[in-house]
């Protein structure tokens, strides 16, 4: 018989000893560690998932402040260009005013040498022509050239003009004392002063007061001043003159426009 | 030669006679149970685990997939049963490469005795599941009553049927090898050796899935 009924029995109740303890001894205890492990994997993808949502959040609150900074950022460099703009104008601006400043200062005192030269030049001129006219006078025609400028200037009050008797007789005479100044360059011998007194006697003032008088600033030459009193201003307007100072006057005027045109040119 | 371990008998205590059969079902309880012990008394409930729980996690898994995958239900109460029914069948039969050894389900007495918990924890099941008459009424008077005494001779034939392959594919793999042994003692055992190994697993393997086929058919509603 290859049934032994003693045998089965024994072995359903091996059998069902051996389920009974492979139950607490496996399966119980495999199974309460996979499900803990399952619900510690849960637990750590909810973690995870949690995390990924902060991480998120901040992510994207950096990249809004980031784009803050950003425009921020940009503010503030177009703001520092204008400032920078603004700097810089003003400052061109600046350097232009002192420039044109200093270039204007710098004609200034180049109009002030160009006067001073020119005035030196036209003194030394009408010195030197004085020099020279004197010398070629006294080599030539053996005559002086102040009394040569004296003769003339007496044959001028001789000679005058229609204009000129005009404005005379026009003028106010003034009351009490009616005074001429003869103005000259050089000491006017007594000789040539009664002389000179006498023409103007004749042809201008009968009473007039004549006064003679040395002037330094004048080059070479006499002139006639008629005025009230000495150092009026209510003269009568007119004066009658016979020197270098017209002449140089052209001069001066000639040789500036050359020196204007030559700065000119220079600029 | 004995055809079944029944009849090897180590001792004689009283009328009881501890067979072959009876002694290899213990050492292999023993073995299982304190295996499982050692493994499973440091379990870890973290990613990193011993190897030991790595190979009881997968068998486990693996035999709760399989009831999941026949039932259709939660494998947690077929487990146990189940579960021991494919272990203790596939121990048993993967240890017949030990020389000496004598696999207890060479036994037609262990095979039916495996069957008739079957043959018991059917109704069990389908009892617990849907009641008694809902249990009866589905797995004896189906499609119609009429049918009952076919059922009846279905489920006993389906508890015949589970002992005897059992018995009949380890105890003829057995003799095979112990006749090759004679016949040709080189190479040809190794062969049918490991022939032997993949027949044990798979007969626990149809074992299991049958008894849980028949189970599932207990407890499921349709």
């Amino acid at each position: 018989m290859l049934i032994d009924p003693f045998v089965v029995i024994a072995q359903i109740i091996n059998f069902l000893i051996l389920v009974a303890l492979l139950k607490r001894f496996l399966y119980k205890p495999i199974t309460d560690a996979m499900e803990a492990r399952s619900q510690r994997i849960e637990r750590q993808l909810a973690t995870a998932a949690s995390k990924e949502k902060d991480a998120e959040a901040e992510k994207k609150l950096y990249l809004q402040k980031q784009q803050e900074l950003e425009a921020q950022k940009q503010a503030w460099l177009e703001e520092a260009k204008q400032e920078v703009e603004q700097e810089k104008a003003r400052l061109t601006q600046q350097a232009q005013a002192e420039v044109e400043q200093v270039r204007s200062q710098w004609y200034r005192t180049l109009e002030h040498d160009r006067h001073k030269f020119i005035h030196q030049l036209r003194d030394r001129l009408g010195q030197q022509v004085a020099v020279t006219t004197r010398k070629a006078l006294a080599d030539l025609a053996n005559a002086n050239l102040e009394t040569q400028i004296i003769d003339t200037f007496i044959d001028r009050l001789h000679n005058l003009d229609d204009l000129q008797k005009n404005t005379i007789s026009t003028a106010p005479v003034p009351n009490p004392n009616h005074i001429i100044n003869i103005c000259s360059s050089f000491t006017i011998p007594e000789e040539k002063k009664e002389r000179v007194i006498t023409a103007i006697r004749e042809q201008i003032a009968p009473n007039a007061e004549v006064q003679f008088e040395i002037v330094e600033d004048f080059i070479c030459g006499i002139e006639l001043r008629d005025q009230a009193m000495p150092g009026s201003l209510a003269d009568r307007g007119y004066k009658i003159s016979w020197h270098l100072e017209h002449y140089l006057t052209e001069l001066e005027t000639a040789t500036a426009k050359v020196m204007s045109e030559n700065n000119n040119r220079a600029a | 030669m004995n055809l079944t371990p029944d009849q090897t008998i180590f001792q004689q205590i009283g009328i009881i006679p501890i067979n072959a059969t009876l002694v290899f079902t213990w050492l292999i309880m023993v073995l299982l149970i304190l295996g499982s012990w050692l493994i499973t008394r440091k379990l870890s409930a973290s990613t990193k685990i011993s190897r030991g729980q790595n190979l009881l996690e997968v068998l486990v898994l693996g035999i709760k997939t399989q009831i999941e995958e026949v039932s259709q239900q939660k494998p947690e109460p077929y487990l146990p049963f189940i579960g021991t029914l494919f272990i203790f069948i596939a121990f048993s039969n993967l240890l017949s490469i030990i020389p000496g050894y004598q696999p207890p389900t060479g036994s037609l007495s262990t095979t039916a005795a495996l069957a008739i918990c079957v043959f018991f924890a059917v109704p069990l099941y389908g009892i617990r599941k849907q009641g008694l008459w809902g249990y009866f009424k589905q797995y004896y008077l189906q499609p119609t009553p009429f049918m009952l005494p076919f059922n009846l001779i279905g489920r006993f034939s389906n508890i015949i049927s589970l002992s005897v392959r059992l018995f009949g594919n380890v105890m003829s793999g057995t003799m095979i090898v112990a006749i090759l042994l004679s016949i040709a003692p080189l190479f040809f055992p190794i062969i049918m050796q490991a022939m032997g190994l993949l027949t044990g697993l798979i007969q626990a393997y149809i074992f299991a899935i049958l008894a849980m086929v028949f189970i599932a058919a207990a407890t499921s509603n349709t």
